[in-house]
C-alpha cells in the first residue's frame, strides 16, 4: 500500500511504531499529487517545500522521544478560503489572487499544535458560492472517479483531493452543504458540526450565520479525530460556543441497538435518481439489521428551506463581501478616475459572475420595500424549520436522508443557477436549522460513481451522529477507490 | 415575479459594481427566476413568529478591551495593492 492512502488512525500507528516516517508520507503525497493534479486540478497551490520541512521537523521530535501532537506529521489539504499564515489563501477569487494572510486562522493554529503538515490548499467555488467548483477563478475541478464530472462544491477540492489520496484529510466549509455534497460525489466522509463548534476565525466570511468548518476524510473515525482537534472555544468568534465540548471519539463504537431513526418522508417525495433511491432504502434496512427501530416522519417546513437559505446566505454576502474594495489587500484595478469608479472597476473586475450575482440579490431582499417580504420573511421560516428539527429530536435519536438527489454530475450539465441550487436540497436545512449532519459512503450507482447518506442529529449531539456513522460504515463495508 | 432592467440598475449600484448590457439581462432573468422560487414561503403562516438570525442561545458576548496581539504596520501593508510610507494609498477623496 502507498502511504498516501492511509487513513489517519493508520498512519497514526505507523508513525508511532516507527515503522514509517512522515517525511516518507509526504513524499507520498506530494508525488501523487504530481500525478493526479494535471487530471482532476483539486489544489490551488502546494507548499511542498515546507511540507518536507515540517515534516523532517516532526520526524525529529519523534526521534528524539519529545512528546508529539495528535495529528503529527499527517499531511493535510486545507480548503482555500481558510487562511494560512505566509500561504496564498485565494478563496479561489480573482480578487484575492496574491493574497498571503499574516495569521492562521484558529483551526490552522489548533491544527499546528498538534503538529500537522500542510501540504496544500484546495480549489473551491469563488467564496464558496457554488455546489461544483465550476464557479472558481482558477479553473474547474474534475472529480477522481470520472474526469468529466464534477466533485460537487464548494469544497470540490479538498473532497477530490482526499478522494484520489493526495493526502490523509482535509479540511472544508460548509454553509449550504459544501462539505457534505463534494464528499458524496466523492465517496469520501464530511462532517458539517453544529454551528457555533469550530471558530469562524480565519475562515473567510460567506454566509456568518451559516458557515462552519469541517473535516473531510477517508472514515468516520478519522472526521471524529479531526473534530477534536479543530473544535473549542474561540474567543474572537463571538459565535463560538460557550460549553463543556465532548471528546467526540467516546462511545463512536458502541452499537445503536435501539436507537430510533427517522426518515423524513419529504426528503423521499423528491425526484431523486433510482441509483440514490435503492442505495438509500437499503442503508435503511442496513440500520435497521443493526438493531435500530426506524420510522417515517414529517418536515413539513422542508419545501421552504432551499429559498430561505439563498435569501438568508445572499443577504449576508452583500454585507460581507463588502469588504473587497481594492485598497487593503487583494486586487485593484488598472486605471481609474476617482475612488468610486475605482471601487467599482475593481470589484466588476475581481468577482465572478456567480459572486455577483449574490451579492446583487443579497441587496435587492434587504433593500427597502423588499426587506420585510424576503429577508424578515426568510428569518422567520427558519424559526419554523428549526422548531420542527427540534421536535424531531424529541422522538428520534437521528434522522437519516441522501444527501443529494443524483451522484455526481457532468461539467456543464446544469444551465441556471436554480438548477444548479437545487443540488443542494438535502444539505441546505441542516445550515438552516444549526443542526449536525455526516456524509458517509454508502455505495456506488450503476455507473460506478460513489452515493452517500446523511446523518443528522440535533445541535450539539455529534457523539450520536459518529456512533450511528461509524457503526454503518463497519456494517456497509465500503472499500471501493476511483481507478484513476 | 419581475424585475426591471432599472431595479437591476440599482442594484448593481448599490453593490459598486459596473454591469455590460448583457450581464444586466442575464442577472435580471436569473433573480426573477430565484425569487419566483422564493414566493413559495409566503404558504407559510409566520404570523407572531419571531425572526432567527442565529442559532446559537447565547446573546452578548463580552470580554475586557485589551488589545490581544500588536500586528507590526509593515506586516498589515504587506497585502495592499498600493502603498508609501506606512499608509495605503487611495485616489483622492477630498478637493
Amino acid at each position: 500500500m502507498k502511504l498516501n492512502e492511509l487513513t489517519i488512525t493508520r498512519a497514526r500507528n505507523l508513525l508511532e511504531k516507527k515503522e514509517i516516517t512522515s517525511l516518507a508520507l509526504t513524499e507520498d503525497c506530494l508525488k501523487r499529487i504530481e500525478e493526479a493534479e494535471p487530471k482532476i486540478h483539486a489544489l490551488v497551490t502546494v507548499a511542498k517545500d515546507t511540507a518536507l520541512e515540517q515534516a523532517a521537523g516532526i520526524d525529529k521530535k519523534r526521534a528524539a522521544g519529545e512528546k508529539t501532537g495528535r495529528l503529527a506529521g499527517i499531511p493535510t489539504i486545507i480548503k482555500d478560503c481558510i487562511c494560512t499564515r505566509d500561504v496564498k489563501s485565494t478563496a479561489s477569487s480573482k480578487m484575492l489572487y496574491n493574497y498571503v494572510p499574516i495569521y492562521d486562522a484558529h483551526v490552522i493554529e489548533k491544527l499546528k499544535a498538534q503538529d500537522y503538515v500542510l501540504v496544500a490548499k484546495a480549489n473551491m467555488d469563488e467564496f464558496a458560492m457554488g455546489s461544483s467548483t465550476e464557479n472558481s477563478g482558477f479553473g474547474v475541478t474534475k472529480n477522481p472517479w470520472d474526469l468529466e464530472r464534477v466533485p460537487g462544491g464548494s469544497s470540490g477540492g479538498s473532497a477530490a483531493a482526499v478522494a484520489a489520496d493526495e493526502a490523509i484529510f482535509a479540511l472544508g466549509s460548509d454553509t449550504g452543504g459544501s462539505v457534505r455534497q463534494p464528499a458524496g460525489f466523492c465517496g469520501v466522509v464530511g462532517v458539517k458540526p453544529t454551528y457555533g463548534t469550530v471558530s469562524r476565525y480565519g475562515l473567510m466570511a460567506f454566509a456568518s450565520s451559516l458557515d462552519q468548518i469541517g473535516p473531510i476524510t477517508k472514515s468516520v473515525e478519522d472526521a471524529a479525530i479531526v473534530m477534536n482537534t479543530i473544535s473549542g472555544r474561540d474567543e474572537r468568534d463571538s459565535t463560538s460556543a460557550i460549553m463543556q465540548y465532548p471528546d467526540y471519539e467516546k462511545d463512536m463504537k458502541k452499537d445503536v441497538r435501539g436507537m430510533k431513526v427517522g426518515v423524513p418522508r419529504e426528503y423521499l417525495e423528491q425526484e431523486m435518481s433510482s441509483d440514490v433511491r435503492n442505495i438509500f432504502e437499503e442503508s435503511i434496512r442496513q440500520f435497521k439489521d443493526m438493531g435500530a427501530t426506524v420510522e417515517t416522519t414529517s418536515l413539513p417546513t422542508f419545501d421552504y428551506a432551499l429559498s430561505a437559505y439563498y435569501i438568508i446566505s445572499s443577504a449576508e454576502v452583500s454585507s460581507n463581501l463588502a469588504r473587497f474594495d481594492g485598497i487593503r489587500y487583494g486586487y485593484r484595478t488598472k486605471e481609474y478616475a476617482d475612488l468610486k469608479e475605482m471601487y467599482k472597476k475593481t470589484r466588476s473586475e475581481g468577482f465572478g459572475d456567480e459572486v455577483k450575482r449574490r451579492i446583487m440579490l443579497g441587496n435587492y431582499v434587504l433593500s427597502s420595500g423588499y426587506y420585510d417580504a424576503y429577508y424578515l420573511k426568510a428569518l422567520k421560516v427558519r424559526t419554523l424549520i428549526k422548531n420542527d428539527f427540534e421536535e424531531q429530536f424529541k422522538k428520534f435519536d437521528f434522522l437519516l436522508s441522501p444527501v443529494t438527489p443524483t451522484p455526481a454530475f457532468k461539467i456543464g450539465e446544469k444551465s441556471t443557477p436554480m438548477e444548479m441550487y437545487v443540488s443542494d436540497l438535502f444539505t441546505v436545512p441542516v445550515n438552516i436549522a444549526g443542526m449536525s449532519a455526516i456524509s458517509l459512503p454508502a455505495g456506488l450507482s450503476d455507473e460506478g460513481l460513489p452515493i452517500n447518506i446523511q446523518v443528522i442529529t440535533n445541535a450539539f449531539c455529534e457523539n450520536t451522529m459518529f456512533r450511528a456513522a461509524y457503526n454503518f460504515e463497519q456494517a456497509a463495508g465500503f472499500a471501493a477507490k476511483p481507478a484513476l | 415575479m419581475r424585475i426591471t432592467i432599472e431595479e437591476v440598475e440599482k442594484m448593481a449600484s448599490l453593490s459598486m459594481l459596473y454591469l455590460s448590457d448583457d450581464d444586466k439581462k442575464m442577472l435580471q432573468s436569473s433573480l426573477e427566476s430565484i425569487l419566483s422560487h422564493a414566493q413559495r414561503l409566503n404558504g407559510l403562516d409566520t404570523k407572531d413568529v419571531q425572526p432567527t438570525t442565529y442559532i446559537l442561545k447565547q446573546q452578548n458576548v463580552f470580554r475586557e478591551d485589551v488589545p490581544l496581539q500588536k500586528r507590526r504596520r509593515e506586516e498589515l501593508l504587506r497585502n495592499a495593492p498600493e502603498q508609501e510610507d506606512g499608509y495605503f494609498i487611495v485616489p483622492q477623496v477630498v478637493e
